[in-house]
């Protein structure tokens, strides 16, 4: 009851990568079919749950279609894959039927230009002199994925496919052509955070926050599964457990809420909808990866002195190493509205590749993640008012 | 795991807190450490922050 339970953690992150939820995407199906799952979890663990639902825009870019590509070279036609090979770009136009066209290193009509690096301007030259699309170079992780994102700069005014950097340089050498179709489009899609309260706050009780965000970039058309278990189903489970346990555990006037956001692999939208509404002086700890535990990273913003000092001193009293470093996710939206903030990260295997599936989420990790939450909530909990960073004022 | 000295920070914890935030980072939400990804929406990759060839192997947080 009082230590977390690996049962309990794996199930979370099994439960949430699983087939129904489709990868978790905000603004779909599965999506919200997440967020209904995770309000019961939390329900069974006595807490009080909330919806917010927040506008994301047309922030998202979907693959609507599988996008296709093939390279004819010296009588030899090649058919490239989707995601080794190349992907769509981020800022690519939509071109929903496959188009033919020669590789040319010049802007050239109906050709497919190879670019060194994408530019909004060197794109709109290419489409200026008539060229079909562009193709720009990207590289693969060590599995040889190209992990699938889905925000990025605005539309550009031509296709624009990500080829392996590998493969880009060959398409110099030579007679080329390319037969490609890149179905992207941007959808105007709303979100929705799952809230809980655990305890509410009283006096000059301290008030904590754990946040970790729930979805993920979405299953390919094709039915290719992204589980995203390392990112962020590990987070996630780590945050319920160790609210589950805190819950017991802190003192009299104490709060402690869980937010499970929505929105943030479209850029943090969940925490940009929530962070304005959290009560002043709220200390706030966000998890974003629990899977592969070789070090902690850890970023702060705000007033989270005292907060960096009692995660280091539970650091030490765990042997969980900390290291600052950039941690670009949901706690930058609520360090930027005023709050003590930390972000934590420890590893995400597989990172928006289909590999990210439960095994590879360490059970130590999640236990390791949930105990350095909760050490720290504990940690500040029993410093006097001034120390934990002045007294709490509600808005 | 309990027990062990090579826990912590490695450096004053202090230095994992961020100067004022400021806006443009990673995704829309604001830059708030020296060592985060600069802002540069032209770049392509994750969120327009991480040239496409060199986004990392395995990453954290939303842009990798």
């Amino acid at each position: 009851m009082r230590q977390p339970d690996p049962a309990r953690l794996r199930a979370v992150v099994e439960s949430l990568a699983a087939a129904p939820f489709q990868g978790r995407r905000v603004g779909t199906g599965g999506g919200r079919a997440a967020a209904d799952h995770l309000a019961r979890v939390l329900r069974r663990t006595g807490a009080t749950v909330a919806f917010q639902d927040f506008a994301v825009g047309a922030a998202v870019r979907e693959v609507y279609d599988l996008p296709t590509m093939s390279w004819a070279h010296e009588g030899t036609r090649r058919v490239l894959d989707f995601r080794r090979d190349f992907c769509e770009h981020l800022a690519s136009a939509d071109l929903p039927h496959a188009v033919t066209g020669r590789v040319s290193a010049t802007a050239e009509p109906g050709a497919w230009v190879l670019h060194d690096a994408f530019s909004h301007e060197a794109v709109t030259a290419a489409a200026e002199a008539g060229a079909v699309g562009v193709l720009v170079p990207r590289g693969t992780d060590a599995a040889g994925r190209m992990p699938k994102m889905i925000a990025g700069p605005a539309p550009a005014a031509l296709p624009v496919l990500a080829v392996r950097t590998d493969i880009h340089g060959r398409l110099h050498a030579g007679d080329s052509t390319i037969r490609a179709a890149v179905p992207v489009r941007p959808v105007d899609v709303d979100g929705r955070n799952v809230l809980a309260t655990f305890r509410e706050q009283h006096g000059e009780g301290p008030a904590f926050l754990l946040t970790a965000h729930f979805d993920g970039v979405g299953d390919d058309p094709d039915g290719t599964r992204y589980p995203a278990a390392c990112d962020n189903a590990s987070g996630v489970a780590a945050v319920i457990e160790a609210a589950r346990i805190l819950h017991h555990r802190l003192p009299a006037g104490a709060g402690l809420a869980v937010a499970l956001l929505d929105g943030e692999e479209a850029g943090a939208h969940g925490s940009a909808a929530h962070a304005p509404t959290l009560a002043r002086g709220t200390h706030v700890l966000n998890l974003d990866g629990a899977a592969a535990l070789r070090e902690a990273h850890v970023e702060a913003g705000g007033p989270a002195g005292p907060l960096l000092a009692a995660l280091d001193r539970v650091g030490r009293r765990l042997g969980v190493p900390l290291r600052a470093r950039a941690m670009p996710s949901d706690n930058r939206r609520y360090a930027a509205a005023g709050h003590a903030a930390v972000g934590i990260g420890m590893g995400m295997p597989g990172y928006q590749t289909p590999l990210e599936t439960p095994d590879r989420v360490e059970t130590a990790t999640l236990v390791a993640a949930a105990e350095l939450l909760i050490g720290a909530v504990e940690e500040l909990a029993a410093e006097p008012v001034a120390s934990r960073g002045g007294p709490h004022s509600r808005r | 795991m309990t027990g062990t000295t090579t826990g912590g920070f490695d450096v004053d914890p202090r230095e994992a807190l961020a100067p004022p935030a400021q806006a443009g980072g990673c995704c829309g939400t604001p830059v708030t450490t020296a060592a985060a990804p600069p802002a540069d929406s032209s770049a392509g990759g994750c969120c327009g922050t991480v040239p496409a060839a060199q986004q990392p192997a395995t990453g954290s947080g939303c842009c990798g």
